[in-house]
């Protein structure tokens, strides 16, 4: 019996951990490209450790089907100007930006949901070859961490339960100086968790995030059976840890300051007695 | 390692600690439920897990290697877990099983007081 589509997606999402942690170790803070099979099979720009363009002959959704939903503009007025700036070498994102037709924000959202969901495409595919070149033309607030890639890849089939996860996480912290991260839960894949969000910090890697949502996993599993949806730990310095389940996705936040963190607690704990 | 001053914090978090139903002592090296006043074996397990899990969790974030949590909580739909590691007896834990009702913040102010009591630290 062949696997479901989601079975398939779910298998190449484990793959892209491997590939979006090869882009953090083994090239870090490096720029070039990762061609994937014969040079129009794809390619993956990576300027300063930081993913700025990914491209795939296999995707079906270009930028500009993205970016057209977000814009009043027709499709063959965004492709005069997508030739204008390929014939010119001018960015075609930031053009957009420069005359108005796309803000900043929707620009940045269109690339990355087009980075991630190009990345998953290539992750299916045979190890890429690491190639070192200048590259350096990108505006680095349009280049993606491998954690802002990873927690969205998965929004192409999970993207309204990804979206819920985030403003979950959001209205938990709220102001409070403290990370916090959200992930699905996803039996079928080897790692059972989906990392689909992160607020609070800057520099975070796709390794340290799977390896943040793989033990909270075990964190909540572990105590399953005296029904725990809520964890907090807190170390002699103060620093505490805050783990939580709700309607099906993993939470964790950490923080310096036991009082802030008491104040997420207590938010939390009045749903998770309910 | 079971002592008149563990038998006794145990004795004080059970009468104290608001909506109390078990108070225990865990050696979360190895999960041994150490003294207990109405707690069970599988209780032991859980004070263990969610000290070793967390840990795990907190180290796994920029690479912390000072994790060792001194205060555990855990909450569910009809429990409150509160748990203290003691400083006075490296490796064991005494924890307080609360029905839900109880205040949180009643809960954690009673047990740092009665353990810190014990621990020479009040």
């Amino acid at each position: 019996m062949s696997a479901s589509p989601e079975v398939r997606e779910t298998n190449r999402f484990d793959r892209l951990c491997v590939l979006l942690e090869t882009i953090d170790e083994l090239h870090a803070g490096q720029s070039g490209s990762l061609s994937f099979g014969s040079a129009s099979q794809g390619i993956v720009l990576v300027q300063s450790g930081r993913v700025c363009w990914a491209a795939s002959s296999m995707m079906p959704t270009r930028l500009t089907d993205r970016l057209r939903h977000a814009c009043t503009l027709s499709e063959h007025s965004l492709q005069l100007i997508f030739r204008d700036c390929r014939a010119s070498g001018t960015p075609f994102g930031e053009t957009l930006v420069e005359r108005g037709i796309v803000s900043f924000d929707v620009l940045r959202t269109a690339l990355l949901q087009h980075n991630a969901e190009t990345l998953l495409q290539l992750a299916g595919q045979p190890a890429p070859q690491w190639r070192p070149a200048k590259i350096e033309q990108y505006d680095p607030s349009l280049t993606f961490t491998s954690a802002e890639l990873l927690a969205h890849s998965a929004d192409g089939w999970w993207g309204p339960l990804a979206a819920a996860a985030r403003d979950e996480l959001r209205a938990a912290l709220r102001d409070r100086h403290a990370v916090g991260l959200s992930f699905l839960r996803a039996p079928e894949t080897a790692d059972s968790i989906v990392p689909v969000g992160f607020v609070g910090t800057d520099d975070l890697s796709a390794r340290e995030m799977l390896a943040i949502g793989r033990a909270a996993e075990r964190a909540m599993q572990s105590c399953s059976a005296a029904g725990g949806r809520l964890v907090a730990s807190t170390r002699a310095d103060g620093r505490t840890t805050v783990i939580w389940i709700d309607d099906g996705a993993y939470y964790v936040a950490f923080g310096d300051d036991r009082s802030e963190m008491a104040f997420i607690v207590a938010h939390l704990s009045r749903r998770a007695l309910e | 390692m079971r002592t008149p001053v563990i038998d006794d914090l145990l004795t004080r978090l059970r009468t104290e600690v608001p909506d109390c139903i078990a108070a225990m002592a865990v050696d979360v090296r190895d999960g041994a439920l150490v003294a207990s006043r109405g707690a069970e074996d599988a209780a032991a397990d859980v004070v263990r897990e969610l000290f070793v899990h967390t840990r795990a969790v907190t180290c796994a974030f920029r690479s912390a290697d000072d994790a060792d949590p001194q205060e555990v909580i855990m909450l569910s739909a009809g429990r409150a877990y509160v748990c203290q590691a003691l400083k006075q007896h490296p490796g064991i834990v005494a924890a307080a099983v609360s029905a839900h009702t109880a205040n949180l913040g009643m809960l954690l102010a009673v047990m740092r007081r009665e353990v810190a009591a014990v621990e020479g630290d009040a």
